[in-house]
Order: structure tokens, then sequence, then C-alpha cells
């Protein structure tokens, strides 16, 4: 059967604003691949990613130090976010009480409501005087990395969260009808069954926690170093973006942009392990 | 151990999670409103700043957040409206559009600000201005606003559609009159959580709208957001910190009342309109 003439119409008119809401992230890869190229030609990608030497001023632009920053202050962050994460989404769910439940899903959601330069802010008044006197000038990895945890813990829970939801309520009434606690119906089919919506929220955090900028530029420290210890300060890539670009020009730049590439790779290899790791989740 | 047993012990344990994220929220917001009541009066709403925001106000800075918040949700507006409703009412699978806004949704938003400093601000022409600021978050914000568009045209019965068209109802007509009503609530909160992520949003705005203090005159003119304004009264200006608190109370205060109001809008608005 034909659509009526205006149901077509109808549909060719919106598909544009859908092209441009599909161009976008080609628009984004396109314009800064293009402001990353210079860099990559003169130096080469594997000197880009492969030198732990960073000397704009003298034309080196090695960012290895930079991709153990981030990686480094974003596995502490999960490490620290994942368990909470989990506890928090199998609890509600199943463990507490409609009133304790409902006040942790509005922290949760006012949690993730609150600006990263807030979080930062918050991190260099409450913990960084602490830390100043024994461990000067305060700032470093393990400050860095538990805020992070506390920024993508959110975005992790109430993925986990949603991920215990869809776990089929009957079966949980078998296992209990056994006599068998929640406990045992968490092993027995929540996590089974909800793990790879979990997997998945854990790699959500992740990429939260890889491009996360303000807070980490508060508190890194942000010289080029490599992350060797809790006090020690170090750079993210984001943080090398954030702190340079404003007087960087020419190759300088362009490597600034290729930074900016490399993010934008590493989190697209998430999002596709996500969409791989959880078949029949994409509605 | 009885089940009962290992269920009691579970629950302490995992209650630590929902535990310690009621702990940061309350913990948080005493820091903040603690160390920034005090220095929150209409003058400090309303002025501009002195000595470099150590003394004076921060009214340059919400003009330049609704100048931005304005433009971004603007533009985010129709493009969101149009590809949710397309994805929900006229598209199959549509894996690509899908999969380009899990892309989208996951770019770091300093990405997004060195993507607008390339695309609006130089290649565009617009410079350092709330214009490119603005644009700039709306590409940031799209993704959420199509998938909350969407969610909430699904969440509209069928028995409608089924209705339209065995009433021989156009789809535009269905949609105008019957599904946009019907979705109205949901399309409000997400314009209201659009609007959360954009108050929140400083490393977009850093090489895109600048930092200028000054009040801004238009949508060319650069301007500091309030959030940028907090990492620039903490970090760049010595003695700032008590300033920088008090502008995050101010900016936490608004997106509160906008995550509340997002909360609430809904059954409001469903309520009006019956």
């Amino acid at each position: 059967m034909r659509r009526p003439l205006s149901d077509r119409a109808f549909a060719l008119c919106l598909a544009p604003l859908a092209a441009v809401a599909t161009a976008c992230p080609v628009l984004v890869a396109a314009f800064v691949a293009n402001n990353a190229a210079p860099v990559l030609v003169a130096v080469g990608p594997m000197a880009f990613l492969g030198s732990s030497h960073w000397a704009p001023t003298s034309g080196e632009y090695g960012v290895l130090p930079m991709v153990a920053g981030t990686l480094t202050s974003s596995a502490l962050a999960m490490a620290l976010a994942g368990p909470a994460a989990l506890a928090y989404g199998l609890h509600v769910n199943l463990f507490a009480g409609r009133a304790f439940a409902t006040s942790a899903r509005l922290a949760i959601g006012v949690l993730a409501g609150i600006p990263s330069v807030l979080y930062g802010l918050v991190a260099l008044t409450a913990i960084v005087p602490h830390l100043v006197r024994d461990h000067p000038p305060g700032l470093g990895v393990a400050v860095t990395a538990v805020t992070l945890a506390v920024m993508v813990l959110p975005t992790a829970a109430a993925a986990v969260d949603a991920a215990v939801q869809q776990v089929d309520p009957g079966s949980i009434v078998a296992v209990r009808a056994l006599g068998l606690g929640a406990w045992d119906a968490v092993r027995a089919v929540v996590l089974p069954s909800a793990g790879p919506g979990i997997r998945s929220a854990m790699l959500l955090g992740l990429g939260r926690a890889l491009g996360e900028t303000m807070a980490v530029l508060m508190l890194a420290g942000n010289t080029v170093a490599w992350p060797s210890g809790p006090f020690a300060t170090f750079r993210t890539l984001t943080g090398n973006v954030a702190v340079e670009m404003a007087y960087a020009t020419g190759l300088h730049r362009s490597a600034l942009f290729a930074t900016a590439l490399l993010l934008l790779v590493l989190v697209t290899a998430i999002v596709a392990a996500q969409a791989s790791r959880t078949p029949g989740a994409e509605a | 151990m009885t089940p009962a047993a290992r269920d009691r012990v579970a629950r302490v344990v995992l209650g630590a999670g929902p535990a310690a994220a009621i702990a940061l929220v309350v913990g948080i917001a005493w820091h903040v409103a603690a160390g920034g009541a005090g220095a929150v009066d209409w003058e400090f709403l309303v002025a501009g700043p002195r000595s470099a925001g150590r003394e004076g106000g921060i009214g340059p800075m919400i003009a330049a957040t609704g100048w931005v918040l304005a433009i971004g949700v603007g533009a985010a507006l129709p493009l969101g409206l149009g590809a949710g409703t397309w994805l929900a009412e006229l598209s199959g699978p549509a894996r690509l559009l899908r999969g380009a806004l899990d892309v989208l949704s996951a770019v770091p938003s300093i990405v997004f600000g060195l993507f607008g400093m390339a695309f609006f601000c130089e290649a565009l022409g617009m410079g350092w201005s709330l214009l490119s600021g603005g644009l700039t978050v709306a590409v940031m914000i799209l993704p959420l606003f199509v998938r909350l568009t969407e969610a909430g045209l699904r969440g509209v019965s069928s028995d409608y559609r089924a209705a339209g068209a065995a009433l021989g109802l156009p789809r535009w007509a269905l949609l105008r009159r019957v599904l946009l009503p019907e979705a109205a609530p949901a399309l409000a909160a997400a314009l209201l959580l659009a609007t959360g992520r954009v108050l929140s949003e400083s490393a977009v705005l850093l090489f895109t709208a600048g930092a200028s203090t000054r009040m801004p005159t238009g949508p060319m003119a650069p301007g500091r957001v309030l959030a940028l304004h907090v990492y620039q009264m903490a970090i760049e200006v010595p003695g700032g910190q008590p300033r920088a608190t008090a502008t995050s109370l101010v900016l936490l205060a608004t997106i509160l009342v906008t995550t509340a109001l997002a909360r609430l809008a809904p059954a409001a608005i469903a309520r009006l309109a019956r």
C-alpha cells in the first residue's frame, strides 16, 4: 500500500534533521582530525604515541606520560567507583526499603547533575588542605582518582540499577520460593542475567573518567610526568589540551588536536565495546 | 549460614554503596553552602566583578550563562525534536543514527571545545563568542535531547496511532494534535534535563565563548559562564576560592531547582492538560 502524499512529505521534512544529527559526530571527528593532521604528518603517529618527551618549544610531541596519567587515574577511579556502583544497584533493587531506595536514587540523580568544576573545587578546598603539609602541593594521583571516582559513581550506578531492573522478577521470585534469600537470588539469577548490562555500566563509567577535564585539571597538578605515586603530580590527555590550548600555535596546536583525537578514538572504542557486549541492548 | 543470615550480611555490606551516595550529596551540599552562603546577596548576583572577581559580583556571568543556555537549547530543540520524532515514528532500526548518537554522547567535553573552536569560531568565522559557545553546547546536548524525545513519544500509547490510522488522519496531524501534546510532559522534562547539562558545562566554553568578565552586549560578544567562573576563581585568581565557592552555591542551587522541576514538571503539566 502506498502511503498518502502528506505522510511522505512529512518523512521528507524530518529525514534531513535526522541526517544532520547523524552527521554531527562525523563533523566533530573530521574537524579534530583535520587539525591534528599536521603534527601526525610531521613527527609521525608512532613518535606521537610512543615517545615520553613532550617539549613543544623544541618540537617534541610525545604523549605517553599523559596516556599513562589518563589510564592510571581512570583505572583507580573505577576500582573505587565500580564496586560501590554494583553494591548500589543490587542494594536498591533487592535489599533496601522503599524510602531508603528512593533517597539513594535521588542522591545518585543529584550527584550526576553536579558540575565538574564544583567537584574540583570541593576536593580543592576540603581534601587538598589536609594533604598540603605532608605532601606539597597536595595535588596528584590520589586526590584526582578519589574525586574522579565520586564523579563517575552516578553514571555507573544508574546504569547498574537499570541493568538489575531488567532482570526477570519471576526468576527472583522462583529462587525466593525455594526458601532461599535475596543474596542467593543475586548469585543464582541477578548477576548471571544482568552481567552484560553491569559490564556495560562499568565501561560507561570508564568512558566518563577518561574524558573528564575540569576537575582533573584542578587536581592533577598538570606537570608532564609519569603518575609514579599517590602524591605525584601528573597530567592527563584532557588536561594537556586544557592547559596549553590558550597559547598554542602551529604544530603545537596541532599536537593538542591530536591529543583530542586520541581521546575521541579511546571513547569510540569503548562505545564499540559496549555495543558488542550488550547484544539486543540497542533499543 | 542460613539464607536469612546471608541476607543480613549482604544488606549491610551492599548498603555501603547507596549510603556513600547519600553521604556524598549531603557532604558536598553542606560544604558549598557553609563556605558560600555568607557572600551571596542581591549585590553579588547583579554587580560586575571587581579586583579580578575577588570583590563585586557575578552579574555578567549570569547573563553569559543565560545567552549560552538560550542559544544552545534553542538550536538543539528543533534538531532534537525532529530527529527524535523520526526515530520514534518513521524510521526502522536506524542503526547509523543511533550509533552516531552513542558516540556523540561519549565524546569528552574538551573535545567538543576544540571542535567548536575549529568549526564555529574559525571555519564559520563566529570568533570567540556566546554564539559559538551556545552552538557547540547544542551539538553536545543533542544526543540526550534526541533520546529523551524518542522515549517521550514511545511512551504514548500505540492505541492513539491505531485510532489515528483508522480515521485516516495524516501522520503529521496525528503527531501535532495527539502525540506531541501527549508527550509534552516528557518533552518538558527533557528540556529541563538538557538545561542542567548546559549549566554545568565549562570545558566546552573555555575555547569557544572565552573568559571575558565584561557584561555581554549580544550573542557575538564573548562571555564567561558561571561554571567557568568557578574554575577561574579557584585556580587562576589567588585568593579567589571564597568567591568560587559562593558562585558554586548559586550554580548548584540553580541546577537543583532545574532537576527538581524536571521531576515535578511532567505530573504538573499532565494535570494542567486534563
